[in-house]
């Protein structure tokens, strides 16, 4: 009677004692035995779902950082990996890098991915595309700028944002424009992008949230004006666009509904009244497809603070709105 | 103060304190649904509980009676984060690994929370910091190991 074993005891018992680990300690005990890997199973099935591999985590080796994603990888619906070190580590964390490439393969669930990494980034991206088969979001913030062309490979990838896309000759767009073309839904680039490159993305008719930097005139009319089905249009460094590049915005992409726009000097109040004439002139002809009201956000433009005061702004709440940052 | 008979599972008869034995939400609960506490010469029967697990346990409660009853799981939670107290950490220093377990068991079917913790945080102690193979080794655990490497 008085030779009772840690298997005698209950799973509340055990589940208490898991709570106390920290979490490799508790990969450790889930790798004791069947049972203990049942009790870890059941205190988190509903962990892990979203998981940032933040900085500590760092200190655990190659084997341990295997078992944890081994036990927890396929429960893993988003995730954010940086390498960047702060002020408690002041060597650049290259060795996350190579623990990326070797946790992919348990990644399989995976729908939101956020890469901070630079190091090894092309045999990350490799790794990704074998295995995230359920990836739908991208993230890439990274000073690099590795051949990106295998994304296309992610067959439900509807949203990526790379803030570095640098190299002309990278195939990603094309290879989206010949492939897939109605697959990205949402398409942030945080660098300014060349016609070359500009292009293809005119292709990618599945494209209702776009997001660019410094565009040329070009590019707004020769790309962002194709894409029919865009709600929501972001533009940070507006200076070379001028006040009836937005107009012809506004009256052919018929459904876009919300307008960021940073740095335009160009822009004034008449842009404001335009835009409240050309909706109203569709809500009376009951041809407006858009949802309203519009949403108009600025920063870094010529129009004046008490715009919202000024009629008829005033009185145009419920076809626009008007948010000056 | 008012004494209270509690009944080992091998027949051997305590008497505590009836405060120290309502450490016990499950004697406390069986005390007064029952009437019992009226009854002197009541004896509660523990039948889950050896003679020796129960004189730990009546030790461990004679020494906390005292203590501010926890009003929920979340205050509990608290104080899980702290440390353990010194007669504590004494008091479960002198148990084997047998009874250790033994006085886990009994904490879970008595439902005393203070015990509980003190035994799981024991336990995860010897936990802590090791390898899958060295707990297995710790707990004289006889299962095939995963197919893993460690």
């Amino acid at each position: 009677m008085d030779s009772l074993h840690i298997m005698d005891m209950p799973d509340e018992c055990l589940l208490r004692v898991l709570q106390q680990l920290d979490v490799m300690s508790q990969c450790n005990f889930a790798f004791t035995c069947q049972r203990f890997m049942c009790i870890y199973e059941m205190m988190h099935r509903q962990h892990f779902r979203c998981f940032t591999w933040f900085e500590p985590t760092n200190n655990w080796t190659a084997q341990q950082i295997e078992a944890f994603f081994r036990l927890n990888g396929h429960k893993m619906r988003m995730l954010s990996v940086s390498d960047l070190h702060d002020k408690y580590f002041e060597q650049p964390l290259l060795s996350k890098a190579n623990h990326m490439i070797n946790v992919c393969v348990y990644l399989k669930n995976l729908r939101s991915l956020i890469l901070c990494i630079d190091h090894k980034l092309p045999d990350i991206i490799i790794e990704v595309c074998k295995h995230l088969h359920k990836l739908e979001n991208l993230v890439i913030d990274c000073a690099s700028h590795p051949n990106y062309e295998f994304l296309v490979l992610l067959r439900r990838l509807k949203s990526l944002d790379i803030d570095y896309f640098v190299n002309p000759r990278d195939k990603l767009f094309q290879r989206f424009a010949e492939l897939r073309p109605d697959a990205l839904e949402h398409l942030r680039i945080g660098s300014e992008i060349t016609m070359k490159q500009g292009k293809h993305i005119a292709y990618l008719r599945g494209l209702t949230l776009l997001n660019i930097y410094n565009p040329c005139y070009h590019f707004v009319n020769g790309v962002v004006l194709q894409l029919a089905n865009l709600r929501v249009l972001s533009i940070t460094s507006a200076q070379q666009l001028r006040d009836h590049d937005f107009r012809h915005l506004i009256m052919h992409l018929k459904y876009l509904a919300t307008l960021y726009v940073i740095q335009c000097t160009d822009l004034g109040n008449d842009f404001i009244f335009f835009i409240i004439q050309h909706l109203k002139g569709h809500e009376m002809r009951s041809s407006n497809c858009r949802r309203l009201p519009f949403h108009l956000e600025l920063s870094g433009t010529c129009v004046s603070d008490d715009i919202n005061e000024i009629e008829p702004v005033n009185s145009s709440h419920s076809v626009l709105n008007v948010v000056l940052r | 103060m008012e004494r209270i008979k509690l009944q080992s599972s091998d027949g051997e008869i305590f008497e505590t304190d009836v405060q120290a034995a309502k450490c016990s939400i499950t004697i406390k609960t069986m005390l007064e649904d029952c009437g019992l506490d009226e009854d002197d010469n009541a004896v509660v029967p523990l039948s889950n509980v050896s003679s020796n697990t129960l004189r730990n346990v009546i030790h461990w409660a004679e020494h906390h009676m005292d203590d501010e009853p926890s009003l929920d799981d979340d205050e509990a939670e608290s104080l899980s984060n702290g440390m353990i107290s010194s007669w504590d950490k004494e008091f479960i220093s002198k148990v084997d690994q047998a009874m250790l377990f033994q006085l886990m068991l009994a904490a879970n079917y008595l439902d005393i929370k203070g015990l509980l913790e003190l035994t799981c945080r024991t336990v995860a102690k010897m936990i802590k910091g090791k390898t899958s193979a060295e707990i297995r080794q710790v707990f004289n655990i006889r299962q095939h190991p995963f197919d893993h490497g460690q």
